[in-house]
């Protein structure tokens, strides 16, 4: 089935950003007819590679061989003449241009050479998101389809051009199970049909069921490669992270204090309804539910971000209406959002900016800023939360994901917040960072800090919750002890599967 | 019951509750408003700022802003008024005042894709710098051509319709085929929306972004040949001021600075707003000192009330 030469062949590529060596010396090859996977932490250099070869980037040294013949990509326009296209990590879309102009964006089929012809370009956009199984009007505006959609029109786009090597980094990211396996259906169909593609992800078991061959990248380097079936899980997850994790969860159990958070028939506008939940000092409450559950809104409603419309929340004792997020930070409220880039973080400022942006008040209370302590507060985390980072003064939007999340957590911890919630504390995040920030969160635990929060990662809610809630179309569907709480049994609530 | 009459309310743009306002006013207070002469005339004064409303439009839509088109549109005036001065044929000296403004775009183009100034310094840098050039060129005068072509352009009206209305709407027509049917416009777009997305995609950013205000420039040309044939002379602050009404047009017109969201055809709109309350004070008599003070209250008021509408409207959808 494989043929015998790679049609895509990578030799010794070195990558550097400032301060940073993104890519050191790689290898990395594909042949036609195969999956192969690029697997790596996150900051391991496995986006830096493909963006390389989808022309995002230049490389600094190295040669690119296609089909044996050297190669320049400079521009994404030449790895697209040669039959290079690949799905980013970042979305690649027009929010305002409808789903057929996205899918031929640059590529419109014409008439007499330049008149658009909008009949053959939706009838075609059409066709291609069939092959995916999404069905969806073409001429509605992008920006007015969920990401999970959006998704798979950026997809569709690529498979418009018809490529000889295709490259998907984490296309799975923001999709449900079901349109996972439309994607996997339609890679095998394209596997078969000779197509090279190279598949970069973090999910262990996501590349076992698509891959070929598997090539781990550890720092910017090779770190192993070979035939899928060669490497178990366990040796895998070793490679990557380059020692083997033993607690995914550490926990110190404790009994719990005083009550630090309670609602009553709490009802928010836009989500959940009649929510009754209690949290208290030195412990960790789950919330398990589906993304539209009604979680987010409800640590929004907690937070002042989002209106209560019925209930009550008390707050260490005293009867609070959030108001505003201003509010409940002055009543020793954080929160740490679902969506760090955009909410927990100023990307373009820098560590030390963003650790005291919560607590400037608080360290300053005569209106002038102190430059060298801030310097130090931020020091003092970097250290404590051991943020990867050369100096406090580098701009956040370098930092890789898990540790832009340190960062978020360094900001409220500045605060000096008695109760903190998290949403989807370690989404995207690589297994490395997601243990340091669950040890984190079981270290303020110790410290009688309360903290909420909301996961995805059933497996997360399970070994870090003292006490779990599942919520189900808006509703408290179920409480458990943690010793009570299986998976079997939170897995059936929040999918609404009655009989638990 | 409360829920059809805010749907009703959705469906229409808020600005053309604001000319019907407009009208209900102006009925009271501007006598004659309403004769058949005036409705052409508010037409003819539409027309230029419509042309340079689009350039606007366009601009704005690649998540820039041309602060230049104002005065390009004078110095168009300007060019071809001293070209016909010199005897060159009158066709080919309006020919020349459009190239004029349209090389202005070029630059301001060049600046923005290729040294990547910021869309504002390098349009007001243009700005200043051709004010100058057009003041010693003209020594500050207003530079005046006589010629039976310029009553043509301004007065005749070949299918019934007035010159400038049907010039004006003929490239609003060959602008919404661009935007809809070329390469050209979907680069506007997606410039905006998405200029990596673009670039990804194997475009080329700079021809772009410079072909959008090259055009944008040569539309402040049109309109400033429109306007020298109008007065029958050029003079540099033809457009003065022209600038805050293209771009207030385009916003009222729905046309928003982020994300490529908008489009041309809103723009219209947002020019006829203008328009209509323009001719209505000088109909109802209000002195031209007070009339810069309430059409720019007037148009702030508009786009306030319009952010207003869609926020209220659009509550749900956004978030």
């Amino acid at each position: 089935m494989v043929a015998q030469a790679p049609i895509l062949q990578a030799r010794g590529i070195s990558k550097e950003f400032p301060g940073v060596r993104a890519l050191e010396n790689v290898d990395f090859d594909v042949y036609p007819g195969e999956v192969h996977t690029l697997i790596g932490e996150n900051g391991a250099g496995k986006s830096t590679l493909g963006k390389i070869l989808m022309g995002a980037y230049t490389h600094d040294s190295g040669e690119i061989l296609l089909a044996g013949k050297p190669i320049k990509i400079n521009r994404p326009v030449e790895a697209l003449r040669h039959g290079i296209g690949g799905v980013h990590q970042e979305f690649m879309l027009v929010p305002w241009l409808n789903v057929a102009q996205n899918i031929f964006l640059n590529r419109e089929p014409r008439r007499w050479g330049i008149v658009v012809d909008h009949r053959r370009m939706h009838e075609e956009s059409r066709r291609l998101l069939d092959s995916l199984d999404v069905h969806i009007d073409t001429r509605q505006p992008l920006k007015h389809f969920a990401t999970a959609i959006q998704q798979m029109v950026e997809l569709c786009k690529v498979m418009a051009a018809n490529p000889r090597i295709l490259i998907l980094d984490e296309p799975t990211a923001v999709l449900t199970e079901r349109e996972v396996e439309c994607l996997f259906k339609r890679i095998k169909e394209m596997r078969a049909q000779g197509i090279a593609i190279i598949f970069i992800s973090h999910r262990l078991q996501e590349i076992r069921e698509i891959g070929d061959r598997v090539t781990v990248l550890r720092d910017g380097k090779n770190a192993a490669s070979g035939l899928m079936n060669d490497f178990s899980n366990d040796e895998l997850v070793r490679i990557m992270v380059g020692r083997s994790i033993s607690q995914m969860y550490p926990r110190r159990r404790r009994p719990p204090g005083e009550e630090a958070l309670r609602t009553k028939g709490l009802s928010v506008r836009g989500g959940p309804r009649n929510v009754d939940l209690v949290v208290r000092k030195g412990e960790i409450v789950g919330i398990a539910g589906l993304v539209g559950s009604g979680r987010t809104e409800l640590a929004q409603a907690i937070f002042g971000i989002r209106q209560i419309e019925q209930g009550e929340i008390t707050l260490f004792g005293d009867k609070v209406t959030p108001r505003s997020p201003a509010q409940m930070v002055r009543k020793g409220v954080g929160l740490i959002p679902e969506d760090r880039k955009f909410f927990g973080l100023t990307l373009k400022f820098s560590v030390a900016w963003n650790v005291v942006m919560a607590s400037l008040r608080l360290h300053f209370p005569h209106f002038m800023v102190n430059y060298s302590k801030v310097a130090r507060l931020a020091e003092r985390f970097v250290k404590e939360l051991r943020i990867a980072t050369p100096s406090v003064s580098r701009q956040v939007k370098y930092l890789s994901g898990g540790n832009q999340q340190k960062v978020v957590l360094a900001k409220w911890l500045d605060t000096e917040s008695k109760l903190l919630i998290f949403d989807e504390p370690t989404r995207g995040i690589d297994i490395g960072s997601k243990v340091e920030i669950h040890a984190l969160m079981d270290n303020l635990v110790q410290k009688d800090i309360a903290i909420l929060m909301i996961s995805s990662d059933l497996p997360e809610v399970l070994g870090m919750s003292d006490v779990v809630y599942v919520m189900y179309q808006g509703q408290v569907s179920g409480r458990f002890n943690h010793d009570e709480a299986t998976q079997d049994k939170v897995a059936s609530l929040m999918l609404g599967v009655s009989g638990a | 019951m409360k829920n059809k009459v805010q749907l009703r309310v959705v469906s229409i743009p808020p600005v053309i509750w604001i000319v019907l306002a407009l009208f209900v006013l102006y009925s009271f207070f501007a006598p004659g408003f309403f004769s058949a002469g005036n409705l052409w005339n508010i037409g003819v004064q539409a027309a230029p700022l419509l042309v340079l409303a689009i350039g606007a439009t366009i601009v704005i839509l690649t998540e820039g802003i041309d602060l230049s088109c104002g005065i390009v549109l004078g110095f168009a005036g300007v060019g071809f008024a001293l070209l016909a001065q010199r005897g060159f044929p009158i066709w080919l000296a309006m020919l020349g005042g459009i190239l004029l403004a349209g090389v202005c775009g070029l630059v301001n183009g060049v600046m923005v894709a290729c040294l990547h100034l910021p869309p504002f310094i390098a349009t007001l840098g243009m700005a200043s710098v051709i004010t100058g050039a057009g003041l010693v060129s003209t020594e500050g005068m207003s530079i005046a051509v006589r010629d039976d072509v310029l009553e043509f352009v301004s007065n005749g009206a070949p299918l019934g319709i007035k010159m400038p209305i049907l010039i004006a709407l003929l490239i609003f027509g060959v602008v919404l085929f661009l935007m809809r049917f070329t390469a050209f416009g979907r680069n506007i777009y997606a410039l905006g929306g998405n200029s990596e997305a673009l670039r990804l995609s194997g475009a080329n950013l700079t021809a772009a972004q410079i072909a959008t205000y090259t055009v944008a420039g040569l539309l402040a040309g049109i309109a400033g040949i429109l306007v020298a044939s109008r007065t029958a002379s050029g003079h540099i602050t033809a457009g003065l001021g022209w600038d805050f009404d293209a771009i207030a047009a385009t916003i009222i017109g729905g046309t928003s600075f982020e994300e490529g969201k908008g489009g041309v055809g809103y723009t219209i709109l947002g020019v006829v707003l203008i328009a209509v309350l323009r001719n209505g004070l000088n109909v109802a008599g209000v002195p031209n000192m007070y009339q810069f003070a309430l059409i720019g209250t007037v148009v702030l008021g508009a786009i306030i009330f319009d952010i207003l509408v869609r926020r209220l409207s659009g509550a749900e959808e956004s978030r």
